[in-house]
């Protein structure tokens, strides 16, 4: 009888705050959710921008597959429609299947990997954000955070370095940066802008934080000022080298963020590469939707997250 | 021949973000950083676009800094010679962290021999010959992993050649990339398949270049 209660207990322990089931439900809300917003208002306006702008090429790309005659005038339509959102974010996250609906129907698991992978981000960068104290209880609650994220398991993007040969050593690999250069060095910024608001979060007083953060906004629009020529990436940011104090403070994140973000990068090659057949892209979407949670494969040796 | 000379350390200057460095960055690294450069200068139509498929060497030096905004890497691509004696060539100067600072292309003609990749490209290729030398794994195929051997060749890289490797009536079957190393007699051979993954046979060979056949 002993044995049963205790079994008991830990069962209940385990399920303390932590989602019960495997939906994109994060229930309840962390007291911090979308601290962010508050705070540094501006930052948090370009991210629900980001999420916009990726569900939005996602859709044209579906929507105008195998008809892209002039990829140049494409790319620059796309651009300029994608900057007005950026000049003008939205208040809100915006719900994917309201403006992308076919990207929605056509990656299920993709999607639903990246909704609660965004939301590991966004209530991350709310705990660094307003966290009163800035050592040991910080670090707790990002760590409680994170263990809820895992908890999820179905949805869960594996947190094992792979090697940018899960992004780049496929048959379809490069066909979005080939065909949009501009645009894949904006979703690069992206990136970029992410990974550097952890770092900048990380700073010991609110003023170095909110200097930091406006540095990184400008930095942003630098960024994209003169696309491509002022994006000066050759590769996808790393969030170990862009956010080291970050990174060494929470190890396992910075592989389960860059390990998203190659995910994005495989959707749009998959969505450009005309090597993906049609009918094939719903189930290539799936296959490489469980190879982001496979902690196995394109597993690296040589991770820098782990230096 | 063309020169053409570009400068990036231009974006430096204007004051744009500069992103963050990795120190420590072996020679091997950097000649990976190169291709991924050269990648991208082709894509920006910066170069001619045959490097991404004839690109046949890459070699690195190290050089001489006289202070510390000075390139630390010079990375030279080569395409195979043309029949006119001309060669394709980009230098890349690059600092500590293999981040390109400008680059010189030299122009030329197409190669005598044209490689005719059929899977991966040639810059691919030897991304992916690049990988192994680092040690990691190509896709889930240890052997390069496993070899620590291979480290005396990250850390001291000098160059690597693409070659095809054909079958007795001249098809192609798949793509050699031999490996030279600072402090190592031996050549460090990575045989791969059309399609990037390593060839199961004879993945690697670590060959005395006095046994050559």
């Amino acid at each position: 009888m002993k044995r049963i209660w205790t079994a008991a207990l830990m069962m209940a322990l385990m399920l303390q705050g932590t989602p019960a089931r495997a939906e994109v439900v994060w229930d309840p809300l962390p007291p911090e959710a979308y601290a962010l917003a508050k705070l540094y208002p501006d930052a948090q306006r370009l991210l629900f921008a980001f999420d916009y702008g990726h569900a939005l090429v996602y859709e044209r790309l579906l929507l105008n597959r195998g008809s892209i005659r002039d990829p140049e005038k494409f790319e620059k339509a796309l651009l300029t429609d994608i900057v007005k959102i950026l000049k003008n974010p939205p208040n809100v996250k915006i719900d994917e299947a309201d403006i992308a609906p076919t990207y929605v129907f056509t990656f299920p698991l993709i999607l639903s990997l990246f909704d609660w992978s965004h939301m590991l981000h966004q209530f991350v960068l709310d705990v660094l954000a307003s966290s009163e104290d800035r050592g040991v209880a910080m670090n707790v609650r990002v760590n409680e955070i994170y263990r809820q994220y895992k908890a999820n398991q179905p949805v869960v993007i594996t947190d094992v370095c792979k090697t940018m040969l899960f992004m780049d050593g496929h048959y379809f690999s490069k066909a979005f940066r080939r065909s949009y250069p501009s645009f894949n060095l904006l979703i690069w910024s992206y990136h970029w802008f992410q990974i550097r608001l952890y770092e900048d979060l990380m700073k010991p007083t609110k003023l170095e934080r909110d200097k930091a953060v406006a540095d990184t906004i400008k930095s942003f629009w630098d960024l994209i000022s003169n696309l491509p020529d002022s994006a000066d990436f050759d590769m996808m940011p790393e969030t170990a080298i862009e956010a080291p104090t970050f990174a060494k403070a929470f190890p396992a994140l910075p592989s389960a963020f860059d390990n998203n973000h190659m995910l994005h990068d495989v959707v749009s090659d998959i969505l450009t590469s005309d090597r993906v057949m049609g009918p094939a892209i719903r189930s290539e979407g799936i296959r490489f939707g469980r190879m982001a949670q496979d902690p196995n494969a394109f597993r690296a040796v040589n991770c820098p997250a782990r230096k | 021949m063309i020169r053409n000379t570009l400068c990036f350390s231009v974006i430096a200057l204007l004051g744009l973000p500069s992103l963050a460095s990795a120190h420590d960055t072996s020679r091997a690294k950097a000649a990976e950083l190169g291709l991924h450069r050269i990648e991208r200068l082709v894509i920006l139509r910066k170069i001619n676009a045959s490097f991404q498929t004839q690109t046949e060497t890459l070699s690195i030096q190290l050089l001489q800094q006289r202070q510390p905004t000075d390139p630390f890497f010079k990375a030279t691509i080569t395409q195979g010679k043309a029949a006119d004696g001309s060669q394709r060539t980009v230098d890349l100067m690059m600092d500590d962290d293999g981040k390109t600072l400008s680059f010189t292309e030299v122009g030329g003609t197409d190669p005598a021999r044209l490689p005719s990749w059929t899977g991966k490209d040639a810059l691919s290729l030897l991304e992916v010959a690049m990988h192994c030398v680092e040690r990691e794994l190509i896709e889930n195929n240890r052997a390069c992993a496993d070899t620590p051997a291979l480290s005396a060749y990250e850390k001291g890289f000098t160059g690597i050649v693409l070659s095809p490797i054909n079958n007795a009536d001249g098809k192609l079957m798949g793509a050699m990339a031999e490996v030279t190393a600072e402090g190592v007699t031996q050549t460090l051979r990575i045989r791969m398949m059309l399609d990037g993954m390593l060839d199961p046979q004879m993945p690697i060979e670590i060959k005395n270049t006095a046994s050559e056949e």
